[in-house]
């Protein structure tokens, strides 16, 4: 009798090992879009049937197209008021648009006020003198220039935020100054992530990554408890990383002055514009913040690139929830109190 | 009847065994990191992360990228695209593909 039991013991063990390395792999999905935000898109499931990672990304991807035209600032789309018709209304005439760009604008005033002005959205007159050199560069590389020094001054003269007027109750936005236009850029795709994050949860999505250029959200785990891992680029070497980020329930957002810039008589001239100074800040190679909430994240990393690192430092200690890490021109790491917490390896 | 259960059991556990050693020398079972490259939406061709090659990928319009697997990381270091997006993207993450938009070529790390 005592036999038979370990014999039908060992069967089972033995059933249990052929098992095992179909239970090993916890099934992803995957997938990478490519035509919002002027970014790449990545996301991935895991947990879930195949027909459930496809619907997790025909929403994903419903959202990403809604977001990207609300937030559009050069194009216009049929049957929906986005940021473009309010730049164009400026000076002229108030714009109803959807309750969901009256919440990112409220948000964004919200930052300008927090980052004492190092996020504003009111500076797109000087972002877009950038914005058109840095297309020229891109025809024709070799006539590249940068922005009439007097063209920027008198464009940060129509600056300021309080020249955009918002109408909670009407749904309406107005913008004072004729020659104020709006630009979200340092906030807009942390917010979408966040937005698009938070309905993919409501729908059942526990575990997954979305990656909106740049702008990660971590939710639940990777498999098993296992946190995600995700990699910090070291900005002077981007084939390589810096530090590996171990992740559960966190948004990362990296800015940095290596992604995305043009060339002009040999000198680097990166996206992100300064606006005090009006031009791209170079203390930093990049800035990394991790917290809960990705419009946060990005707004932070955007505001703390271009501020000076004890001013920076101090934003981060009272600010909730807030870590960051600063790499200098030097390439040296900076970090804020708890940030290496997150560093694995 | 005994000795026949001890042989079946035996040949049970070998198997299993075997299945096990295949499954983990093909990378299927642990660690099989994989580079996919996809053009246009369509999968191109595959690499094990861990070995070391250079590939120069080449698209429908005349175009390419040239990928480089090495130490385990995979980044392209030329491109006939005009942007050079994808050079400056540097490694691909498994959440960060390296993209070339005018070729509509992606780079993906799949991990296990």
């Amino acid at each position: 009798m005592k036999t038979k039991n370990f014999f039908r013991a060992v069967s089972l063990l033995s059933c249990i090992l052929f098992l095992l390395p179909s239970c090993a792999r916890t099934q992803r999905y995957s997938e990478t879009y490519l035509d919002y935000f002027d970014t790449v898109t990545s996301f991935t499931v895991c947990g879930v049937s195949k027909k459930e990672a496809d619907a997790a990304n025909y929403t994903l991807q419903d959202e990403l197209e809604r977001y990207h035209q609300l937030f559009d600032i050069y194009n216009e789309y049929d049957g929906i008021a986005n940021l473009k018709d309010i730049n164009d209304n400026a000076g002229i005439a108030p714009v109803c648009v959807d309750s969901e760009l009256i919440e990112l604008l409220e948000y964004c005033v919200s930052v300008h006020d927090m980052t004492s002005g190092y996020v504003n959205i009111a500076m797109g007159s000087v972002l877009m003198l950038w914005h058109t050199c840095r297309e020229e560069a891109r025809s024709a590389p070799d006539s590249a220039r940068i922005p009439d020094e007097a063209l920027l001054r008198e464009a940060a003269a129509h600056t300021n935020i309080s020249s955009i007027n918002i109408d909670k109750n009407k749904n309406e936005v107005y913008i004072s100054d004729k020659h104020t236009s709006i630009d979200v850029g340092a906030v807009g795709k942390g917010y979408a992530a966040q937005r698009i994050a938070e309905k993919l949860k409501a729908c059942g999505y526990k575990d997954f990554i979305l990656n909106i250029g740049g702008n990660v959200i971590a939710s639940g785990s990777k498999s098993n408890d296992n946190p995600w891992k995700v990699g910090i680029e070291n900005p002077s070497d981007t084939t390589k990383t810096l530090c590996s980020l171990s992740l559960t329930d966190k948004v990362l957002v990296s800015s940095g002055s290596y992604q995305r810039y043009y060339t002009v008589d040999g000198k680097r001239y990166h996206h992100i514009i300064d606006p005090f100074t009006l031009m791209p800040q170079n203390t930093y190679l990049s800035v990394s913040v991790v917290c809960d909430d990705s419009a946060l994240a990005d707004a932070m990393s955007t505001a703390l690139f271009n501020m000076p690192y004890s001013v920076g430092y101090e934003l981060v200690s009272n600010t909730d929830g807030l870590e960051a890490m600063w790499v200098t021109q030097s390439g040296e790491c900076l970090y804020s109190e708890n940030f290496q917490s997150y560093i694995t390896d | 009847m005994k000795k026949k259960d001890i042989i079946l059991l035996l040949l049970i556990i070998a198997a299993a065994l075997i299945v096990t050693a295949v499954l983990a020398l093909t990378g299927a079972f642990t660690g099989g990191d994989k580079v996919v490259v996809t053009v246009d939406g369509e999968v191109y061709k595959e690499f094990p992360l861990n070995e070391n090659v250079e590939y120069k990928i080449e698209t429908e319009n005349g175009g390419y990228n040239l990928l480089v697997i090495k130490d385990g990381a995979a980044y392209v270091t030329e491109a006939s695209c005009p942007d050079k997006v994808c050079v400056n993207a540097g490694a691909a993450q498994e959440i960060k593909p390296v993209v070339c938009a005018p070729n509509k070529v992606v780079i993906t790390i799949e991990k296990d």
